[in-house]
């Protein structure tokens, strides 16, 4: 790039010994409309016998319009190049022109060029006042020296008269290979603190000083790019980004670069679905929420448990969202597998303490699930074959450039080595599962873009011939994201997510029967998002659900009689918020995030609710009174502000320190009294005498990059309080149970916890290395004894994992060959245990130790693996590749349960596994 | 046995379909011990059902016992001599000081009729209205106070009555129903136990019976002994068991005087019983709890009814409704209550539901066998073997494991010996029950 600077250089010295003046008799006439510059100049040339010098490369692909008759040249030439970045320079007395792209010429040299002696006299050439041309832009000496692999970018072009302090920069960032759009690209100005985030479309705009910048454009799965730029003034630079080829097959948890230090809010995470491709796990199955268990905060309570308990909270308080409509049982196979299709899975973006202001309902995290959006250009897909599930998605263009369909599936067949055992009480057993998704994508024009998704997934399996289980999740959105004017963003979303799982019974004798439930909640969200100046981005919006719950229903089966048929009332309610929030820089270093989400709800009739004696026990003995209400009365409503603040500061341009405070209510809660979760787990609104949960978190961090960004580390404590949180009396009946209240306890809980996180994100090692200390307690506390646990002293809580350490590690060797590893580490879970019998009521019992006062044996497990890439080759049909990974290599028999069983008159405590032995598996993977 | 004998066998299944698909899991035992050393002492475990009927009370007292070994010898093994199987391992609280005491300072103090068991000095019946404290002072000197002990409210007990059903199961046999009324107070929560007495006889009883004298198995070259067939001198035909109930059963009614429970099942006995075979009574009590007592049996029981597909149920420490006197923290198992009671006993036969129809199966397998009567001496030392035949009669006679049946005119067995004989379950009705008729027996 030498060239340039040399010429820049002979141009200007060439320009210097001349001056400058306007001829009035060279005259253009014609019309021009979108005419290829380098056709019109030899027009010009031959009309007005000017020579005009120019490099080709500046005017190739500029088109110029305009319309002349006997108009001087200059003016018909400031009129074509107007909305180019060239500038033209008359020298007509010579007879020449000069095109110059970007520049102006000066005339003089600008204060300073010559260091001035002190008491000269300033000289003026000029015959034109200096105030009306802009400061020229030149490059840094230092970096006119580099070789640089892309060219610098010019944008927009000085004109005289215009002197602004900064310029608009405005453009879209696409991929190059598929032409879509990228979002969320982390646009960052070097050496200062300003960044610009694209939005859905791709689109974004960044104002800036006339000059030289370096422009660094990171996000999930894209290649990071470095773009210098000069500006000049107003204009356009677009983006083609390459896939990140070679994060392909490194581990990559990407929050991107900026991200960690720079954005305001703690405890956020994001991982991208094709980025985790490489951990091993079990059987081969990529599985982004397992993924997510080995981040600082986020625990389940046991190997294969499907619940996720971030931060200290239960299950049921977790929002997972999946094209941000609710699904409410992501897993297959009693939590062993995830029930997202990991082709189609973009990445999801985990909150764990103050989430985005559109979010609620769920008090301790949000798990914001994407799928990808498809190939505009040509059709591609990716697919592969393991030992347990085939999935396929593929990528279909509908109209090039604008709109694409995603379709996946994905099917399980376990059932060949469920045969193939030679156990008999397995021989009438089965389980079958898949998953479904259709999401179609479409760039209706620069403004508006419209999204859809489906998803359906189900599960059935049986132990024994005469019963089946079977549950599926159901969801459908549509998702218009519309700009309104050019500060204005919004998005209107419609969502519809259903939940149901059922019992069939076909036994031999009239007992048969069907059990059902189900929950569907029907939501609307109207999100803008406005770019109020000065810094500020105010985030606001409402948004409405409508829930309908059919708690349960059992009915006798075909031949049954002996059944008595139960028909739990069905139940609905309405949830709604509105929001309203800040995010803005107070200072260069400090930023604020501020916002209030008022959540409401209401429980609506028609519907019977007791009331019970005041004073005592809620039970079935306490009964007072049976109200009943009318169809859309509200039995109850519930209601506050939620807060959610955070702030940074920067300590230097790669250390900050951050806090933050939310607080939040949760209305609808899990009805579960197993120590792990369930498939037939309900979900109960709040109701009369079911309060909502309420909580507070408040966290503090630390964060700080390395290395250019190479290494990222984090240190983020947390101290967290809820309150009437659900639990049970001991040996609770949760099911079909018309009058839940009377089993339901609600207590408070707190959770602390401190989370380091050391990632290092380039080079062919790298990884994460995730060490939590955290405590999480829960208290039952009531002047009733049968609503006591523990004699109302907070105890630790199913998945209470003080020391919890994980570390994922990948390192490419060649270009093919990768490896990766995964180490896990966990403190045992705390158990209840039986400490010994005693005859009561003619019976032998055993009696238990206080809640949770036990713990299983630790837990820990190391997994390998290997990925193979087939070539490169530029025409192979599919490129392909092979994943040969050994779960828990050490073979180590971690406790997933610990149970009691009376056998010949003796209790033993038993300990099962999951996965007691290594568990090797190969996987084929295929795209093209 | 209330205890959770299966619960979990369902979760196996659960796992067994996990493991089985994946083929790699196991369930595998874990060593207790550390379990064990949890509880530097027993608790003290309190039961007493204390009622407005007048009659001596009772309180028991006990010590809950570390040992997770429940076997009792209320099962019984046909190979093992009687009284030699392992043994109830209910330690009895001994030494103890009882007393109920009224809120206004009346005393009534118990005294220890049987280890463990403590009766009221004086017969007395619990007055409505009235507050009364328990108090215990056990021998190591540490005093206890129970919860304030009220009575709720009175229901009467109408009728109990048997019908044939068949249940929701599908299983046919005699459902016995309760029907009560409110009558005053608070009574809308009733308990129900029971004792059920029957009458069984030994199938295979013979009038004479084996007579062992003179026994000396290490005698050489052969044991000594003399083996005579004698009549019977014991009553051992007809026999009569009784047994209280051990399981929870609770109604609720709305609050209210004057309301009614109707056919309330509180006890189902499947045809095949054994117990329902020949003549059948059963005594059910009506308890009327208060909240705190019935959300306590309410629990117990749960505790047991575990045996739900997916209920692997969080379980948790039940306490007793008594405390250490000085507030020192201190668990105490089992529940003290104060009720009132109404009790109501009703018999039938067999054939009273079932006329005509088979009787159900007796219990136990009933074969005549024959073995040689004598046996190689214990101290002979010489060679042996080739005798591959069944323990000797005299042997099993001395152990007190079978009852004569006859001479071995078919020649039976396949070292027939001079006698047939049967286990002694089939011929000797005293290993099931009590060989005199109770006191409030109707035939």
């Amino acid at each position: 790039m030498n060239r340039v600077r040399h010429l820049l250089l002979l141009v200007a010295l060439a320009l210097l010994s001349t001056s400058r003046l306007e001829a009035q008799q060279a005259e253009i006439s014609g019309d021009y409309n979108q005419t290829l510059l380098g056709e019109v100049v030899p027009e010009l040339e031959a009309q007005t016998g000017l020579k005009f010098f120019f490099l080709p490369e500046w005017v190739a692909g500029v088109e110029v319009s305009g319309s002349f008759s006997n108009t001087p040249v200059g003016e018909a030439l400031n009129t074509l190049l107007e909305g180019t970045p060239l500038n033209a320079y008359l020298r007509l007395s010579e007879g020449r022109v000069y095109l110059l792209r970007n520049t102006l010429i000066y005339e003089e040299l600008p204060d300073g060029f010559f260091p001035l002696e002190t008491d000269s006299t300033p000289v003026t050439v000029s015959s034109r006042p200096r105030a009306q041309a802009p400061a020229p832009v030149f490059l840094p000496e230092a970096v006119r020296e580099d070789t640089r692999a892309l060219p610098i970018a010019r944008i927009g072009k000085a004109s005289e008269g215009q002197q602004r302090a900064a310029y608009l920069i405005r453009g879209q960032a696409r991929n190059n290979q598929t032409g879509e759009p990228v979002a969320d690209l982390a646009i960052r100005v070097g050496g200062t603190n300003r960044i610009a985030v694209t939005n859905t479309q791709g689109q974004y705009q960044l104002e800036l000083p006339p000059g030289y910048h370096v422009l660094t454009a990171t996000a999930m799965g894209i290649r990071e790019m470095k773009r210098e730029i000069l500006l000049y003034g107003d204009g356009t630079l677009d983006f083609n980004l390459e896939e990140g080829v070679q994060q392909l097959t490194e581990v990559v948890v990407e929050a991107d670069a900026a991200r960690n230090v720079e954005q305001a809010s703690t405890g956020s995470e994001q991982i991208g679905s094709e980025e985790s491709k490489n951990i091993p796990l079990v059987l081969g199955e990529r599985d982004i929420l397992q993924v997510a268990k080995t981040l600082p905060g986020i625990s389940s309570a046991g190997e294969g448990a499907s619940g996720i308990n971030v931060r200290g909270g239960k299950t049921d308080q977790n929002l997972v969202l999946l094209d941000d409509a609710v699904i409410y049982n992501p897993t297959h196979f009693f939590g062993i597998f995830q029930a997202l299709n990991p082709f189609t899975t973009e990445r999801v973006d985990i909150y764990k303490g103050a989430a985005p202001l559109e979010f609620g309902g769920r008090l301790a995290s949000v798990f914001d699930i994407r799928s990808k959006d498809g190939n505009t250009q040509e059709l591609s897909g990716e697919g592969s074959v393991g030992p347990v599930t085939a999935n396929l998605a593929l990528e279909i263009p509908v109209v090039k450039d604008k709109s694409s369909l995603v379709v996946g599936g994905r099917g399980a067949y376990a059932d060949w080595i469920l045969r193939s055992l030679d156990d008999e009480s397995l021989s009438n057993s089965g389980a079958s599962f898949f998953d479904g998704i259709v999401r179609y994508t479409d760039q209706l024009n620069e403004n508006n873009r419209l999204e859809t998704t489906a998803y359906y997934s189900r599960d059935a399996f049986s132990i024994t011939s005469d019963s089946l289980y079977r549950y599926s999740n159901a969801l459908a959105s549509v998702r218009w994201d519309h700009r309104i004017g050019e500060k204005t963003g919004a998005v209107l979303f419609f969502g519809n997510s259903d939940y149901r799982f059922g019992i069939d019974y076909d036994g031999p004798s009239n007992t048969d029967f069907r059990l059902d439930y189900g929950i569907n909640e029907t939501q609307m969200k109207y999100r803008l998002r406005t770019e109020a100046g000065k810094g500020h981005t105010l985030d606001y919006g409402i948004t409405g659900k409508y829930y309908s719950v059919s708690p349960g229903s059992r009915e006798a089966g075909a031949s049954g009689t002996a059944v008595a048929p139960i028909d739990i009332p069905r139940e609905q309610a309405f949830e709604g918020a509105l929001f309203l929030g800040d995010a803005f820089d107070l200072t260069d270093r400090l930023r604020l995030d501020v916002g209030v989400r008022l959540a409401f709800f209401a429980a609506l009739g028609p519907g019977s609710q007791r009331t019970y004696a005041e004073g005592q026990p809620i039970s079935e003995g306490t009964v007072r009174d049976t109200l009943n209400y009318g169809s859309l009365e509200a039995i109850k409503t519930y209601g506050g502000p939620e807060v959610r603040a955070s702030v940074r500061y920067l300590l230097a341009e790669d250390f900050s320190v951050k806090a933050s405070f939310n607080n939040a209510y949760q209305f609808v809660h899990t009805l579960s009294n197993n120590t792990t979760i369930s498939p037939i787990d309900t979900w109960k609104l709040s109701d009369l005498n079911i309060r909502p949960q309420t909580g507070y978190q408040a966290s503090l961090g630390f964060y700080k990059n390395f290395a250019d960004n190479a290494y990222e580390v984090s240190l983020e404590g947390y101290y967290k309080r809820m309150d009437d949180v659900l639990d049970f009396k001991t040996g609770a009946n949760l099911l079909l149970n018309p009058h839940v209240e009377t089993q339901v306890l609600q207590g408070e809980g707190k959770a602390y916890g401190v989370e380091f996180l050391l990632k290092k994100e380039k080079g062919k090692l790298n990884g994460w290395l995730g060490y939590t200390y955290s405590r999480s307690f829960y208290r039952l506390d009531s002047e009733f004894r049968d609503e006591r646990v523990n004699n109302g002293a907070f105890f630790p809580s199913n998945f209470d994992k003080p020391h919890d350490l994980s570390l994922i590690a990948n390192y490419r060797l060649t270009r093919r060959y990768s490896f990766s590893m995964n180490f896990v580490y966990q403190t045992g879970r705390p158990v209840t245990y039986p400490i010994g019998t005693f005859r009561f009521n003619n019976a032998d019992l055993v009696f238990y130790s206080d809640r949770n006062r036990f713990r299983i044996p630790d837990y820990y497990r190391l997994d390998l693996g290997i990925n193979i890439e087939g070539n490169h080759k530029k025409d192979k049909l599919a490129h392909s590749f092979w994943t040969i990974s050994v779960y828990n290599v050490l073979g180590r028999n971690n406790p997933y349960s610990v149970f009691f069983v009376t056998e010949g008159g003796e209790v033993k405590a038993l300990q099962s596994s999951i996965f007691a032995i290594p568990v090797p598996s190969i996987t084929y993977n295929f795209k093209f | 046995m209330l205890l959770n004998r299966r619960p979990y066998r369902t979760v196996h299944a659960i796992l067994g379909l996990i493991l089985g698909v994946l083929a790699t899991g196991c369930v595998e035992e874990l060593e207790l011990d550390s379990v064990e050393e949890v509880l530097e002492e027993p608790l003290l475990v309190v039961e007493a059902t204390l009622t407005d009927e007048v009659g001596v009370q009772q309180v028991l007292l006990s010590r809950s016992s570390p040992r997770l070994d429940l076997e009792t010898d209320t099962i019984y093994n046909p190979f093992l001599p009687f009284g030699l199987g392992a043994r109830d391992s209910v330690d009895d609280e001994t030494g103890a000081q009882v007393r109920l005491r009224t809120g206004s300072g009346g005393v009534v103090d118990f005294f220890e009729a049987e280890p463990g068991k403590y009766l009221s000095e004086t017969p007395f019946g619990l007055q409505s209205g009235v507050e009364y404290f328990l108090e215990i002072t056990r021998s190591n000197g540490r005093e206890y106070t129970s919860d304030p002990l009220r009575i709720a409210g009175a229901a009467g007990l109408d009728r109990i009555y048997a019908e044939r059903e068949t249940n929701a199961f599908g299983v046919e046999g005699v459902q016995i129903y309760a029907d009560a009324t409110t009558l005053q107070g608070d009574a809308q929560r009733l308990r129900y136990a029971y004792e059920e007495t029957y009458k069984v006889i030994a199938p295979f009883w013979d009038e004479n019976e084996f007579r062992l004298t003179n026994y000396d198995p290490c005698a050489l070259p052969e044991p000594t002994y003399t083996l005579e067939i004698v009549p019977r001198e014991v009553q051992n035909q007809v026999c009569y068991n009784t047994v209280p109930s051990e399981t929870v059963v609770q109604a609720s009614l709305p609050a209210g005087t004057g309301n009614t429970l109707q056919r309330f099942p509180v006890r189902f006995i499947p045809r095949d019983d054994f117990i329902i075979t020949h003549r059948y009574s059963i005594l059910v009590r009506q308890y009327v709890q208060d909240a705190d007592a019935f959300g306590f049996f309410e629990a117990l029981k749960r505790f047991s009814q575990t045996e739900s597909l997916f209920s692997q149920v969080q379980p948790g420490a039940l306490t007793a409704n008594m405390n250490r006197s000085d507030g020192t923290d201190e668990n105490v198992l089992g529940y003290i209550e104060a009720v009132s009671v109404s009790a109501q006993r009703i018999f039938f036969n067999y054939d009273d539901l079932f006329p005509g129809e088979p009787l159900p199966p007796y219990p136990f397998v009933c074969i005549e066998h024959s073995s040689p009567e004598s046996h190689v001496s214990y101290c002979f030392s010489g060679p042996t073997g080739g005798d591959d035949c069944p323990q000797s009669i005299i042997e099993r006679v001395n152990l007190g494991l079978s009852t004569y049946t006859g001479e071995n005119i078919n020649n039976i067995g396949t070292c027939p010996g001079p006698y047939t004989y049967v286990n002694r379950v089939c011929g000797d009705c005293t290993l099931l029950g009590e060989n005199t008729v109770p006191d409030f027996w109707e035939e």
